[in-house]
């Protein structure tokens, strides 16, 4: 029970520094995230920007909850949904053959590849597990 | 439940600050849509949504080397006269850019860099709303391209009329 735990509360303490870097590198450069987003093709012209200014903070805001143990369970669940939304995102543009920056990370964004949908799927088990361990009992 | 509500507050927290972020800084973005159709899109745009290719320096120098592109260089006039991608036609990002020269057809496939990608993604924008198909943004700027051993010249942009 013990290695359950210190895994998945490293898993939870990597998740959160993961996704308070990711928000802030995106706050820093809104404009960058927006056009990123738009290239996705995914949402609709109208959505772009107030996505582009909200998300960012509620990955912040998510990354943050993560840390405290009273609302980690409710973060955790944030960033499983996050994860899941940014890996149908990566999906369908691989699967469309969108050739574009994954905006990930701000400006130190690298192409969409298969190795950002690998990395997305891995961060939503990652995700998925912290929030099995934290299941009330 | 609580986790609900927690979750809730959470989103709740995180967009109002990421709102208000917006508000304050000085380089915050409109959140209304972009016009549909407009013509030729001002500084502001530079968020509307694109499509456009992004591609690497090396697929660049391939693109060059075979011959099968036209280059358009989206910086300043004098940092276009400094030097440029030889051959590159000048296409400033400004509000009103210039006319894409008419001897090279819209079929042709255009490679747009600049140092700063907003440049290189509005002008690529604006060309692709005035009818162009095949438009790709170089990832690098002309720095990188002269630091590969990219061909380049310096001077005005006579071929652009």
């Amino acid at each position: 029970v013990t290695v359950v735990t210190a895994l998945s509360v490293t898993l939870r303490l990597g998740l959160a520094a993961l996704f308070i870097y990711a928000g802030v590198a995106k706050l820093l450069d809104t404009q960058s995230f927006a056009v990123d987003l738009a290239n996705y093709q995914l949402l609709p012209a109208a959505l772009v920007p107030l996505v582009a200014v909200t998300l960012p903070g509620i990955e912040t805001a998510s990354g943050a909850c993560l840390l405290i143990s009273r609302t980690a369970r409710a973060a955790s669940f944030l960033a499983f949904l996050m994860c899941l939304a940014f890996t149908v995102a990566v999906g369908q543009a691989l699967a469309r053959g969108i050739n574009l920056d994954c905006g990930c990370f701000g400006t130190t964004s690298a192409p969409v590849t298969t190795s950002t949908l690998v990395r997305d799927l891995g961060l939503l088990g990652a995700a998925g597990m912290v929030l099995l361990a934290l299941r009330p009992r | 439940v609580q986790t609900l509500i927690q979750g809730t507050l959470i989103v709740l927290a995180g967009s109002t600050a990421g709102l208000l972020l917006n508000i304050v800084r000085p380089d915050g973005i409109s959140l209304r849509a972009p016009d549909a159709g407009q013509e030729a899109p001002s500084d502001e745009a530079c968020v509307a949504p694109a499509v456009q290719a992004r591609i690497t320096l090396a697929e660049a120098l391939e693109l060059y080397h075979a011959r099968q592109v036209v280059f358009a260089d989206a910086r300043v006039g004098e940092e276009y006269a400094t030097g440029h991608v030889a051959g590159a036609f000048h296409l400033p990002c400004q509000p009103h850019m210039p006319a894409w020269p008419a001897r090279v057809g819209r079929d042709a496939t255009v490679v747009i860099y600049a140092d700063e990608r907003g440049d290189a993604d509005l002008v690529a924008q604006a060309l692709i709303a005035g009818g162009h198909g095949d438009v790709r943004v170089m990832n690098e700027g002309f720095a990188a391209w002269q630091a590969a051993g990219g061909p380049s010249e310096t001077g005005t942009c006579e071929i652009c009329e």
